[in-house]
């Protein structure tokens, strides 16, 4: 230690300072177009990530980089280009394997003979919050093991929605690589996904059951447009947001299901201080909420 | 040649191999120079590492002194960027990263810093549907604190009691007298004479010191069955014996604060974490992921997830123990050192956490530094300089004490 001369070296990598006045003018923001909360403890974190962004755009403040990301024409492109820095991808195919397993197991089939009996074969799923595709094409996939060939017979949509741009961009594209696949049981790899050069594609007839959308939870318009939901996957989602922002989520979901449908949260994501609009369902494997 | 993940590919690299995709393919042959474009295919085609070189040794130097700028700097990006502090701890950390570059080590990918998810795990309870005292009720009911601990507390207490008779009780515990002996005997210590028998230490560390000491070492045998899927002890007690050098190493440059309880308070720091690992296996290891992802300490992730945090369980399963009460306060408070009733301890502790946290980083550390503020730290009165000095001493004598007491 010592031979190298790291004198000049600091933690501030050129980037301008983000003040407590420009760090809630900007939260705020992020709250009012996302219903992403940003507590005052992350303003260094929030500085270091963004003040790159800044760098890059060569702007000298971060108030620059807010009246850009305001009123500029590139504001829309700007925004999404926030929403990737803020927001994390971060999933894998068959996360939380059993919540899953109690889906295919308990939930699934109960909805399927329930629809059977009412001669009605469609099956509507929402993924909320669907990052890079792992979670819909996770459940199309379940879905094609419960159903098998009769699947043929059903007509199924999954629509998945999130805000950034760009992971959706991968979503469609259906390629991923070894971490995307770490939770996947090897049975399920080589039965949905076809072996590329630059990585794992997911077999076309998974793909045809998912549709994916750019949209914000926030976004009350486009939410309403969401077809009606017998299954709502929402998980690591709300645990962004703040107690306002998930009662008006949760809200959208209980207009969105059908009656009895079911909502499934992530594992650390409690809503029974929050509601009373679903009823918590105990089975092995987790908590689901169905409708009231 | 050096064999590196993708994503810490510099640009300007050149490869020292060619590169194959998953069907066998070439990627990339040799000789390519790096760009931003060619390091985006990598990373898309799950690529994990690459083997490569600089045009000249000049060259591939700096561009392994800025591969690890940039690797330090993400474990530094909760921290206030104009600390003077943390400044100084950043280029600290930079060069010693450097210096386990030059003797072949390889910084962790991504993937192998983050914590793996583990599905057979059960919690105690579904989140909101428990609290942090029914966690201590069941652990309480698990399993009950070494014995010896309760005897030296009792002798202690007594107005009669002697050094020989806390050396008897000590001794009777073989184990705990052997880690004890090499503990004082250790260079941290600098006494003047080595010391062979408790009694001996007894005299030369003092009776409360010593039996402080004693609880610490204790306490790591408690912890003996967590599962090892879950948390790798060796790393977790690294990290504790670690903060507990810092500590003492702190201490010892400040008046009127007790080392050895410096130490202790150190080795005990994350029992609460433990506690945590024991009873809600599922929810501690969503905390480290959470905690990863969003690049925030692991304390916020355990908020956010759990909805309460390891210093609270620290401070009830230490009352539960009866342990000394500064001992509580100074554990309890190593995240918020202000509410402390011991505050300058805290900060101590506080500080040590983050050192600790910091040099680990050069040998594979997974977390991001905690932080704490500038005026927290001068009210230590100590000098910033002062913190290369600690760290270098640090070094030395840490690898000793993990064989010691481990």
């Amino acid at each position: 230690m010592g031979t190298m001369s790291l004198g000049k070296l600091g933690l501030r990598k050129k980037i301008p300072n983000l003040s407590r006045e420009e760090f809630k003018e900007l939260t705020d923001f992020v709250y009012e177009k996302t219903g992403i909360a940003i507590p005052e403890r992350r303003k260094y974190l929030v500085e270091n990530k963004l003040g790159k962004r800044v760098l890059e755009l060569k702007m000298n403040s971060f108030s620059d980089y807010i009246k850009y990301l305001k009123f500029s024409p590139q504001k829309e492109s700007e925004f999404k280009k926030l929403c990737e820095l803020i927001t994390i991808n971060e999933t894998s195919f068959f996360r939380d394997i059993k919540q899953l397993t109690m889906f295919k197991n308990t939930i699934l089939p109960e909805i399927l003979e329930k629809k059977k009996q009412q001669g009605k074969k469609t099956i509507r799923i929402w993924s909320a919050g669907c990052s890079s595709g792992e979670e819909p094409y996770t459940l199309s996939m379940i879905l094609h093991e419960a159903l098998k060939v009769s699947i043929i017979g059903w007509d199924i949509k999954i629509t998945a929605n999130d805000i950034s741009p760009s992971v959706l961009f991968r979503a469609k594209k259906g390629l991923y690589n070894d971490h995307s696949l770490r939770t996947t049981p090897d049975n399920m790899k080589s039965k949905y996904f076809i072996k590329e050069a630059t990585g794992y594609r997911v077999h076309p007839k998974v793909q045809k059951l998912v549709s994916f959308q750019l949209i914000n939870l926030n976004d009350d318009l486009a939410v309403k447009r969401i077809p009606p939901s017998d299954i709502i996957f929402c998980r690591n989602v709300i645990i962004y947001f703040d107690d306002e922002m998930k009662k008006k989520v949760l809200n959208h979901f209980y207009n969105n299901l059908m009656d009895h449908g079911y909502l499934f949260l992530g594992y650390s994501e409690s809503i029974h201080r929050l509601t009373k609009l679903f009823k918590p369902v105990f089975k092995p494997g987790g908590i689901v909420y169905q409708k009231n | 040649m050096k064999r590196i993940c993708v994503e810490y590919v510099v640009p300007g690299m050149k490869l020292a191999k060619s590169v194959k995709g998953l069907d066998g393919s070439e990627l990339f042959s040799k000789d390519t120079v790096l760009t931003e474009k060619e390091k985006e295919v990598l990373i898309d085609a799950g690529i994990d590492y690459v083997y490569i070189e600089g045009s000249s040794e000049a060259e591939e130097k700096r561009l392994m002194e800025i591969l690890a700028q940039e690797y330090v700097f993400k474990f530094f990006m909760y921290v206030n960027p104009d600390s003077k502090v943390f400044s100084e701890l950043y280029k600290i950390v930079v060069a010693l990263v450097i210096n386990s570059l030059n003797k072949g080590w390889e910084p962790p990918c991504e993937e192998e810093l983050r914590a793996k998810n583990v599905e057979r795990m059960k919690d105690l309870f579904f989140k909101d549907m428990g609290s942090p005292q029914d966690i201590i009720k069941h652990e309480l009911s698990l399993a009950s604190f070494p014995d010896v601990y309760f005897k030296l507390k009792q002798v202690l207490k007594s107005p009669t009691s002697s050094a020989k008779e806390i050396a008897d009780t000590v001794s009777a515990d073989v184990a705990l007298s052997t880690k004890l002996l090499k503990l004082v005997n250790s260079p941290l210590f600098a006494l003047t004479q080595k010391v062979d028998s408790i009694e001996r230490a007894v005299s030369l560390v003092g009776e409360e010191e010593l039996s402080t000491l004693a609880l610490g070492i204790t306490a790591i045998r408690y912890f003996k069955d967590i599962p090892p899927e879950l948390i790798n002890m060796d790393v977790f007690w690294r990290h504790s014996l670690s903060c507990a050098v810092f500590a003492k190493l702190i201490a010892s440059q400040l008046q009127g604060i007790n080392q050895e309880m410096m130490f202790t308070a150190g080795l005990l720091h994350d029992v609460g974490k433990l506690i945590l690992f024991k009873n809600m296996p599922y929810s501690s290891v969503e905390a480290l992921i959470f905690a990863r992802e969003n690049m925030v300490p692991v304390v916020e992730a355990e908020e956010c997830v759990l909805g309460f945090t390891h210093t609270t369980i620290s401070n009830l399963i230490m009352k539960n123990w009866d342990f000394p009460p500064s001992l509580i306060d100074i554990v309890g408070h190593h995240h918020e050192p202000y509410d402390a009733t011991n505050k300058k301890e805290a900060i101590v502790l506080q500080l040590a956490d983050n050192m600790a946290n910091a040099v680990a980083i050069a040998s594979g550390g997974t977390f991001v530094i905690p932080g704490m503020e500038d005026e927290v730290f001068y009210e230590l009165g100590l000098e910033i300089e002062k913190l290369k000095p600690i760290v270098l001493k640090h070094i030395k004598v840490l690898q000793d004490l993990v064989a010691a007491i481990l």
